[in-house]
């Protein structure tokens, strides 16, 4: 494993690495005013997991630390009352 | 007094009348301690994300309502042993803060 990692990954010239500028995400919360998400609104929740039903971090959706916290509530409770899957297996 | 609102999913193996029951149930339960039901609102059988006591669907019912934090425990320990509920949770409902801004809360 070793080998094969010094063999592909070294890029001194920095042809292969990109120069990608940082996005600064926007807490969609923040920026709509919403202050709570709704755990019965399942299409709303479902933007928040991933497809084996795990939630999203933060550095995926950007939120702000206040709004994540909502999210994983919610998230939370729908999960209790079986809205969305606690853990759901892919589809290949 | 403050609000709360109380899911209760009920096996959809029982008949039409037997789950209207149950609701009825729920809802005179409530109203008994001198508690108000605000609404019920029911969203009829819908498929569940993942196997509960072995059904794959269930009958919900949304109770809102108003009581004292007590009343919450004995809800929820007879909602544990009625026949028929399969799951349910009891969560306070979100009331939307009043926001202050910050020279009103300089001028108090």
């Amino acid at each position: 494993m070793a080998m094969s990692q010094g063999r592909g990954g070294g890029s001194r010239d920095g042809k292969r690495r990109m120069m990608r500028t940082p996005r600064s995400k926007v807490c969609m919360f923040c920026k709509d005013g919403v202050d709570y998400l709704d755990y019965k609104d399942v299409s709303k929740v479902r933007k928040y997991i991933n497809d084996r039903g795990k939630i999203l971090p933060r550095r995926v959706t950007g939120n702000c630390a206040n709004h994540q916290r909502m999210v994983t509530i919610s998230v939370k409770r729908a999960r209790e009352i079986a809205l969305i899957p606690f853990v759901s297996e892919r589809t290949v | 007094m403050k609000a709360y609102e109380c899911m209760v999913l009920i096996d959809p193996t029982f008949t039409e009348a037997d789950i209207d029951k149950i609701a009825v149930k729920v809802e005179e339960m409530i109203q008994k301690s001198g508690n108000v039901v605000e609404s019920t609102n029911r969203w009829g059988k819908r498929r569940l994300c993942y196997e509960i006591k072995k059904v794959n669907e269930a009958y919900y019912v949304l109770f809102n309502y108003k009581a004292n934090n007590q009343f919450n425990t004995e809800l929820d320990k007879a909602l544990k042993y009625m026949a028929g509920v399969i799951r349910h949770m009891i969560i306070c409902t979100y009331v939307e803060k009043k926001k202050t801004s910050t020279k009103t809360m300089q001028a108090m």
